[in-house]
């Protein structure tokens, strides 16, 4: 800047001065370069803190903007944790087509206005080429800063509903603290689903039926904690006695034998901080539902 | 030496402490006291607004295997022989499989004549379950509610959907030997695709 000053000034003088005004100049300068070499230790310090701090940022500016780039959609972002049904290897002699587990209710809290979390458990009735399920759960769905829904839903996504599916909410809310037991269950021999929820596993709070669902027979099981938010606090998720039934005259009622515990996201750029564990209950070591649990929580807060 | 070092440092300690904002500010949103309200107290707009949820996914839950594996999980399973097409449009091929067991076996077998193997880009696709055969009176009752078609093709009963999903040009379900084949094609006519269904046939390694 002081050169293109220093040439605008040296244009503006007529030709007869130019000599004498390269004299001023150079004089100009010299003091300039003088006062720099007297310039005292903090001003020196001063100047280079701003510069290396201009380097620094020219170094984490891409990282800043790679990551304002990387921002969380909350229409199609999403982060799972959860346990995904393994089947058996070799066919049975029936089918089963109910699925129920116990999940706590925590308080699961969005970072952000209109994200949410949610705990699930689904039946999957098709994968490809769309991917169509019968679910419920609860959630918290944030709304303002002080202000968040806590609900009961049941939902259906095939092909008479697609592609935005159909959820229904209970009027009764869930109770931060109570567990409820899930039910998703095929009605016999039909293309209707029954969903029940109940506090503690014993009084029914809600119960909804979906009709005429096209693809109807289950292929898959899921049980989940999901978030479009990758911030959502999950606290501490915990799913215990998974199971599913047969229908028809022998009937049976089984834990999850197998399962695999996975986290996922579609958004591994930005990544993940979730944890899952199958956990223990140690006071009661004999209890059967020991290897159908687990819990998740994240580590983003601890 | 010392005169450098120190500016350098304190520029580093303001960068990461500017870095670390993010973290702190999530930190404070989730300190603020949250008022848990219920479904019937607030309006029926804002719970619509509320995205679905959703369970992930084949390329997501599942496994990428071969060809060979399938027949041999499929045979195991309950000795179901599977049945793939053998002619297909000009330059596509199987570019892969997606693999789960859940209650059956479930496999997506992927096609494109581009390499392409996420089957929810790729241009043809099977999902491969092995059922059992279908309920033949609700088939028909949902094909009236739906105006779907429902054909034979090779004897096998053929549904061609009347409502696809916006991606796909034609979504078919077919049933062969107890084994439901839904197929989606992004590229290809409802004619193309029965062309490619009377081509299945068993597959033998």
């Amino acid at each position: 800047m002081f050169v293109v000053a220093l040439h605008a000034h040296t244009a503006m003088v007529s030709g007869d001065k130019v000599a004498e005004t390269l004299t001023e100049q150079s004089t100009l300068l010299r003091q300039v370069l003088s006062l720099y070499g007297r310039m005292s230790v903090t001003v020196r310090m001063l100047r280079d803190y701003l510069f290396y701090l201009s380097i620094l940022s020219l170094v984490f500016v891409p990282v800043a903007t790679a990551t304002a780039s990387s921002e969380v959609n909350l229409e199609t972002d999403r982060w799972w944790v959860g346990y995904y049904y393994l089947g058996p290897e070799k066919a049975g002699e029936q089918i089963a087509d109910l699925v129920s587990g116990y999940i706590e209710c925590v308080p699961i809290t969005p970072p952000v206005i209109n994200a949410f979390g949610v705990e699930w458990i689904s039946i999957v009735t098709q994968y490809f080429p769309k991917p169509y399920w019968v679910q419920c759960g609860y959630g918290i769905y944030r709304i303002s800063e002080q202000e968040a829904v806590i609900f009961f839903y049941a939902e259906r996504m095939d092909k008479k509903t697609a592609p935005k599916g159909v959820r229904n909410f209970s009027e009764v809310a869930p109770v931060l603290g109570y567990t409820y037991k899930y039910i998703v269950c095929r009605i016999y021999r039909s293309n209707d689903y029954h969903i029940v929820i109940q506090k503690e596993g014993v009084e029914q709070v809600w119960d909804y039926k979906f009709y005429d669902l096209d693809p109807y027979i289950p292929i898959d099981y899921v049980a989940s904690v999901e978030t479009n938010h990758y911030g959502t606090d999950i606290y501490v998720s915990h799913f215990y006695d998974l199971r599913y039934r047969t229908s028809g005259r022998r009937a049976y009622s089984r834990n999850w034998g197998a399962h695999e515990p996975k986290i996922e996201t579609n958004r591994w750029d930005i990544g993940y901080w979730f944890c899952l564990d199958e956990g223990q209950l140690g006071d009661v070591p004999d209890d059967p539902t020991i290897h159908y649990q687990f819990y998740a929580w994240n580590t983003l807060y601890r | 030496m010392r005169s450098r070092v120190i500016p350098f440092v304190a520029a580093l300690i303001t960068v990461a402490l500017i870095v670390s904002l993010a973290p702190v500010g999530m930190r404070a949103a989730k300190r603020t006291t949250i008022r848990y309200v219920s479904p019937t107290e607030v309006s029926e707009n804002v719970l619509d607004n509320i995205p679905m949820s959703k369970p992930p996914d084949i390329t997501i839950v599942g496994e990428e295997i071969s060809l060979q594996e399938l027949v041999e999980i499929m045979e195991k399973w309950d000795n179901v022989t599977i049945y793939l097409p053998t002619q297909l449009p000009d330059g596509m091929e199987l570019t892969t499989i997606w693999f789960k067991y859940g209650v059956y076996p479930i496999a997506v077998v992927v096609y494109d004549s581009h390499g392409e193997r996420n089957p929810y880009q790729a241009e043809f696709g099977i999902q491969i379950v092995p059922t059992g055969p279908p309920d033949l009176s609700l088939l028909r009752e949902l094909c009236e509610e739906y105006g779907d078609k429902l054909i034979q093709v090779n004897g096998w009963w053929v549904i061609i959907h009347e409502k696809v999903p916006s991606s796909y040009q034609t979504v078919v379900d077919v049933w062969i030997d107890g084994v439901w084949y839904a197929i989606g094609a992004r590229t290809l006519t409802v004619e193309e695709v029965i062309a490619i269904i009377q081509s299945m046939r068993p597959v033998e390694m």
